[in-house]
Order: C-alpha cells, then sequence, then structure tokens
C-alpha cells in the first residue's frame, strides 16, 4: 500500500513536467499563471502522498504551506496582470 | 528506496529545465513564472531530502516573495528588453 503511495507522488511530479511544459509553450500571460497555479498544486498533492509514503506527518505542513501560498501567489500575479503593468 | 531515487531524479531535471526556462524566455512575467516554478519544484526537492522547514522558506522566500518582487521592478521599470542582439552588441564594445 505504501508503495502504491510513492508511485501516486512520482505520478504527480510527472504531471508537473507536462504543466511545465505548458509554462514553457503558452502564448499569453493567463496560460502561464494557469500552468503555474497548477504546478503548486501537483506539487502541494505530491507532498501530501509522499508524506502517506513515507509516515511523516512534519510532511503536511509543507503541503499546506504549498496550498495557500500558490493561491496567494495567484491572486497577486491576477492583480498585476489586470492593472496591466506586465 | 527507488522511488526516493526516481523523485531525487525527476525533480533535479525539473529543476534545471525550469532554470534553463527562465533564461530562454523571451517573455519577461513567463520567465519570472518560470522563476517561481523553480522555487516550487526547489521546495518539492527539500521535503524529498527530508528538510520540511528549509522547504517552508524556499516556498515562501523562492516560489512567491521573490518573483513577485521581480514582477514590480518589472512593472515600475517598464523595461523593454526584447532586443538581445543589439544588447549584445552594446556589451561587446
Amino acid at each position: 500500500m505504501h508503495t502504491v503511495y510513492g508511485a501516486l507522488a512520482l505520478a504527480e511530479i510527472a504531471i508537473g513536467a507536462l504543466v511545465v511544459l505548458r509554462l514553457a509553450l503558452g502564448p499569453t500571460v493567463a496560460d502561464r499563471i494557469v500552468a503555474l497555479n497548477t504546478v503548486c498544486t501537483q506539487a502541494a498533492l505530491s507532498v501530501f502522498f509522499y508524506a502517506a509514503y513515507t509516515d511523516r506527518s512534519i510532511y503536511l505542513d509543507v503541503a499546506i504551506w504549498f496550498a495557500s501560498f500558490s493561491y496567494l501567489g495567484a491572486i497577486v500575479f491576477a492583480r498585476y496582470l489586470e492593472r496591466e503593468l506586465l | 528506496m527507488t522511488v526516493f531515487w526516481l523523485m531525487d531524479y525527476l525533480l533535479l531535471a525539473l529543476t534545471l529545465g525550469c532554470a534553463v526556462l527562465v533564461v530562454r524566455l523571451r517573455n519577461l512575467s513567463g520567465a519570472v513564472m518560470a522563476l517561481s516554478a523553480v522555487g516550487a519544484f526547489l521546495s518539492l526537492l527539500f521535503v524529498v531530502l527530508g528538510a520540511p522547514d528549509d522547504a517552508h522558506s524556499e516556498i515562501v522566500v523562492g516560489s512567491i516573495a521573490l518573483p513577485v518582487l521581480y514582477l514590480v521592478a518589472i512593472g515600475k521599470a517598464r523595461a523593454e528588453v526584447r532586443d538581445t542582439g543589439d544588447l549584445a552588441e552594446r556589451e561587446r564594445r
């Protein structure tokens, strides 16, 4: 069962690699903001599964920080996109 | 144990790829977002290597605060760095 959690953490990182491809190719700024937010979400999920894989609950803290601060970053990027400072 | 090594090498490759992307992207805001992705993957690497406290500070500083600082600086300067060939010419003289 724990190996399944490890494989899931690996799969989330692989999905993150695909999203990085969109971040590289994305023609508009909005594409890149959404790709960055998705990268942070996949990283949080990967940390969750890695915490379940290694049986260490201290890693869950990192996942919570990832989730909350990716939200904050998306808000700030969207604000600067709205004011057209980019 | 093989999961650990796979995650290690995958995250190293992704960090390196995003760092190359920061240099190669022509769009300034896109480069800033690639920098934020570098911070995210580096903090994930810290978690895999077993240092969650370093991962905390890397998320806050490297993934959010530093790219936002760059965004504010670019927005205030409104620099149009598009013609890198001209810039290279100026460097050569």
